[in-house]
């Protein structure tokens, strides 16, 4: 019973991060949550490829990158991984830039001496922090993004106003439609973040499940990521709250605070800077990890946390190398804030490369045997692969056209 | 995990050999199978003998076009004198236990990579050969070559018992041409309608196997329907 | 065949290429004098919002809801912000039109970019008796700079002469 109860925590917790944070709180700011529906189909959209991804990592013992040089072959596959590390690393930029901006909330230190710090920080966890307890601490304290639904409810909003808005597609009055979409694509991009799913199916693997797991898994996936989705829409909506009134945008993580001051004072500001840190460093955890995944996993090297670093030398060298890439990029003073919107859209193009072998796979009764996909999951399956495909597509052009949601 | 071992009963190369994950005896991961090492027998058959791995192996596997060919030409000359980049890393099947979702070997991964010293034959030559008819013109080419295990001989044997044909790259069936039910519908449905002129051709209706030319020739009559596992 | 020759291969190649840059080009192109209004607003309207939340985060400290650092960072931020939008729009050129309109526009976000240094200096220093009277002033300008952003709605008024 603990174990679920920690999963499904932890899973709350860990799906918020720096993408999460700062694209709901535009959003909110500029659309008020005429958008959420959006985040409620995105979530429901990781559920789906989450639990395939785990259901196949819990079967098989084979995880995503495995699985997509298999079925893609190495060509193809060589054209995934580049595209996915890619637009990880991209993300991991973006992560350990979140953590630094937000400790720079609570220090007087500089930023350029902050970023080497948590870079320092990240790469320790990734060596040396065992699997189930960076998971377990982080997401745990990631759970104190729930000042935000606190602090929305103590806003005060007219809430059959907003779940009006949420249903109704409410454009307001001086945007377009194509700024409309952009942010769309974005805020979908957010929550289906590949590194999500990478991660979700090797750490399967790093904690040993097997088809007895399945259970748990599940209530992980189908309790824990709608919980942290609610968690999304609260940003959205108490920056509605306090920015919209104010037409004003919100472009940094300080003003993403700023609702939870308002309505709790410094108590519920400090929680929700706890909550900052722990989800933007979990995620550059799970970011960090993932790239080492994936090249390991389409390699064929040994990779994991649940083996000793000498085991996994090829590993850990690649975390090394990409921590400190990473790290390299953000002391060149590039905006977080920046590489966040473009790491988002960029999520979305790089989805359906990731997605297709995983449902594939799912479906195979060799690798599956009796757990092999049913109607249900196939149904959604498809229609994602169709919509996701759609939004790869959409992307690029949209954030041409609208010049990044200008 | 409670899988069959494959290499049981039939299987296709590609699908279920190539590109798949190989774990030592202890679950450790050691390589991929980056191409399969094929040799053809004193009595005719051709069979698989061992597992390769390495860049040696991989890179040929892009070579099917003009910047593929160019990369593996860079790759080996930047072996130069010292290294031979044409020499991949080869496990014999005798080390193979069974073949679940990866390639399960009876051994400790120390010492199981052994360069493989000559050049034999490989998978990756047989998919990157064009298939003609008797008159030269381009049928297709492989997508996957079926196996099936001979039980007879004293060590086993996988032999090559025929080749699935027709337009694409190898392995873009994923799987469908095996199991025609498998789902998802809609992308059983694209994939079936993509692959509708392929066809299975027995090793031994093949008119013309030429290694060295690097050419496969067959009577488009003695082409068959490709039937399901 | 396996292997489509070259020129058909080519062939896709410009047309994906074409079809991107037909996109791109597709991206609203704007007479000029209109191109320079959108570029104004949005300047207006990122100077508004760093002042606003300046204004908002001083308020919260008079009420104890937010903490010094905090503040502090906040403001390091808005100050940034004005001054990018500052030297966007300072350094486009103005059609002949609006050149009075980009004085106004100039100099109201530079006056409101002044008033957030100050501000931020005075945080930094915890001159805590001035925040009220700063977050008055801060006010102001973001009214002024709201009433400037609702005139950009229309094009230029043609003065006589």
């Amino acid at each position: 019973m603990f174990q679920v109860a920690l999963g499904i925590l932890t899973a709350i917790g860990g799906f918020v991060d720096i993408g999460d944070l700062v694209t709901n709180a535009q959003v909110g700011a500029r659309f008020g949550l005429s958008l959420g529906w959006i985040v409620v189909f995105g979530v429901i959209g990781i559920c789906v490829f989450a639990e395939m991804s785990g259901r196949v990592a819990a079967v098989s013992g084979r995880a995503t990158f495995d699985l997509v040089r298999e079925r893609l072959g190495p060509r193809v596959g060589l054209v995934n991984l580049v595209a996915s590390m890619a637009v990880t690393m991209l993300t991991f930029v973006a992560e350990i830039g979140g953590v630094a901006l937000a400790l720079q909330l609570v220090s007087s230190v500089n930023y350029l001496l902050i970023v080497p710090f948590v870079g320092f920080v990240v790469w320790l966890i990734l060596w040396r922090a065992k699997f189930s307890v960076m998971e377990n601490v982080l997401g745990l304290f990631g759970l104190a993004l729930i000042a935000f639904a606190v602090a929305l409810w103590q806003l005060g909003p007219d809430w059959g106003d907003l779940l009006h808005r949420m249903a109704v597609v409410d454009k307001p009055g001086d945007e377009q439609w194509r700024t409309l979409a952009y942010y769309g694509v974005a805020l979908f991009g957010a929550a289906m973040t590949p590194y999500e799913v990478f991660f979700f199916s090797s750490g399967g693997v790093e904690e040993r499940w097997t088809a007895k797991d399945l259970r748990v898994m599940r209530a992980n996936v189908f309790i824990g990521f709608p919980l942290g989705g609610m968690l999304s829409l609260a940003i959205a909506g108490s920056a509605a709250m306090v920015f919209g009134p104010l037409d004003a945008s919100v472009d940094t993580l300080g003003q993403v605070g700023l609702p939870v001051a308002v309505a709790l004072g410094k108590i519920g500001l400090a929680v929700a800077l706890v909550g900052f840190v722990a989800a933007t460093l979990g995620a550059a955890c799970e970011c960090g990890l993932s790239v080492g995944y994936s090249l390991s996993q389409f390699y064929g090297w040994q990779w994991g946390k649940y083996v000793k670093p000498a085991v996994a030398a090829r590993f850990h060298l690649v975390l090394a190398l990409t921590t400190i890439l990473a790290t390299g990029v953000l002391l060149t003073k590039v905006d977080p804030i920046l590489v966040t919107e473009f790491s988002v859209v960029f999520s979305a193009v790089a989805l359906p490369l990731t997605y297709f072998p995983i449902l594939v796979v799912a479906n195979d009764p060799d690798y599956m045997g009796e757990h092999a996909n049913g109607r249900l999951a196939n149904g959604l399956g498809s229609f994602y692969l169709v919509v996701i495909g759609v939004a790869a597509l959409a992307a690029i052009p949209l954030m041409i056209v609208t010049r990044m949601g200008a | 995990m409670g899988e069959r071992d494959r290499l049981a009963g039939a299987l296709d190369a590609v699908l279920h050999l190539l590109d798949r994950q190989v774990v030592d005896v202890e679950g450790r991961l050691v390589c991929k199978v980056d191409d399969v090492e094929l040799t053809v027998f004193e009595d005719g058959v051709l069979g698989v003998t061992g597992l390769l791995s390495g860049p040696a192996a991989l890179v040929p596997r892009f070579a099917h076009d003009g910047l593929g060919r160019r990369l593996h030409d860079y790759y080996r000359r930047l072996g130069g004198p010292q290294l031979d980049h044409d020499d991949p890393y080869r496990i014999d099947l005798e080390l193979v236990e069974r073949l679940g979702s990866g390639v399960e070997l009876n051994v400790r991964r120390e010492g199981v990579l052994v360069p493989q010293g000559e050049r034999g034959r490989r998978l990756n030559d047989l998919l990157q050969m064009p298939v003609q008819d008797l008159a030269g013109v381009q049928l297709g080419g492989v997508l996957d070559v079926r196996l099936e295990p001979e039980t007879q001989e004293p060590g086993r044997r996988i032999r090559v018992v025929g080749l699935v044909v027709g337009r694409g790259r190898p392995g873009s069936y994923f799987g469908y041409d095996r199991r025609p039910d498998m789902g998802p519908w809609l992308v059983r449905n694209v994939v079936r309608r993509l692959h509708r002129h392929s066809a299975y051709a027995a090793l031994d209706d093949l008119d013309q196997l030429d290694w060295n030319a690097g050419v496969i020739r067959v009577d488009p009559a003695r082409l068959q329907e490709l039937e399901p596992a | 065949m396996k292997n489509p020759p070259r020129w058909r291969r080519a062939g896709v190649v410009t047309a994906v290429v074409l079809t991107l840059l037909t996109a791109v080009g597709c991206a609203p192109g704007t007479p000029d004098g209109d191109s320079w209004r959108i570029d104004a607003q949005r300047a207006v309207a990122d100077a508004s919002t760093a002042v606003q939340t300046a204004e908002l985060a001083l308020r919260l400290h008079g009420h104890d809801r937010i903490f010094d650092r905090y503040l502090q960072t906040v403001l390091v931020e808005a100050e940034k912000g004005i001054g990018t939008a500052s030297t966007a729009i300072g350094s486009k050129q103005p059609p002949r039109a609006e050149r009075e309109r980009y004085d106004t526009v100039t100099g109201q976000i530079g006056e409101a970019a002044s008033l957030i240094s100050t501000t931020r200096i005075a945080v930094v220093d915890r001159e805590t008796s001035r925040y009220d009277a700063l977050a008055d002033r801060l006010a102001d300008a973001a009214a002024a700079l709201s009433r400037l952003e609702d005139d950009l709605q229309h094009p230029p008024v043609r003065t006589a002469g």
